[in-house]
């Protein structure tokens, strides 16, 4: 299943709204549906923060491969930019200095069972995994 | 949509989807507790980092005061965010 999406935070509920569909339709559980929503949020906000002048929509693509959904998120006309290349949030400090940026992608790289990130001529695409058995 | 109350007794309950397009909101609410105060969480049915950044955000300002927001009925996946992220340290969570 594919979707389409403008780059702003207002798309959420429709992006909530497909994955929820998506679960249904494969017939998966709450437990898998509220980690896919916190990490396609996650990727999609950092796409939207870090190239808010794109022109394009964000496409998402939700499929059930050998045991695993896997979700693609497309950007495009964007530099090269990596979430799961940069430093881990220290979250053991305390509450004085913690800081919020990097928490989102920190969330993802626990929850999920895998991400991958490809760029190329101008497109990025973030791959997440997520095993339908957990 | 994230439905924000306050009880009789102070208790402030967040339900629903406390995500970045409903950041804002709880931002604006929160800012405006200036004691110490309960925030149930029991119909809370989801929360990103974004949710994560207005609980820190307002844990900090009240800290800094001497006071402090304490979190009631975390459950399930949201408490496992909060583990995630290490935020059960930050909130005395009962």
């Amino acid at each position: 299943m594919t979707g389409s999406f403008p780059r702003n935070i207002e798309s959420l509920d429709r992006i909530f709204d497909f994955l929820h569909e998506c679960i249904v339709t494969h017939s998966l559980g709450d437990s898998i549906g509220f980690t896919l929503k916190l990490a396609v949020e996650e990727v999609f906000t950092n796409m939207v923060k870090y190239n808010p002048q794109g022109r394009k929509e964000i496409s998402i693509t939700v499929d059930l491969k050998d045991g695993s959904l896997v979700t693609r998120l497309v950007d495009h006309e964007v530099v090269p930019f990596n979430p799961a290349e940069q430093v881990d949030v220290d979250i053991n400090l305390p509450l004085e200095q913690r800081r919020p940026g990097g928490l989102g992608i920190h969330l993802v790289q626990k929850m999920v069972d895998g991400i991958q990130y490809h760029h190329d001529n101008g497109v990025s695409t973030i791959t997440l995994t997520l095993k339908t058995t957990r | 949509m994230l439905t924000i109350e306050t009880g009789a007794n102070g208790e402030i309950t967040f339900s629903g989807s406390l995500d970045a397009s409903q950041a804002d909101r709880a931002s604006d609410f929160l800012n405006t507790v200036e004691d110490s105060a309960v925030l149930n969480l029991r119909d809370l049915e989801y929360i990103s980092s974004a949710g994560l950044g207005v609980l820190l955000a307002a844990q900090q300002r009240l800290q800094a005061n001497g006071k402090a927001l304490k979190l009631t009925n975390v459950s399930g996946q949201i408490r496992d965010v909060f583990r995630i992220a290490r935020f059960d340290v930050l909130f005395e969570i009962e």
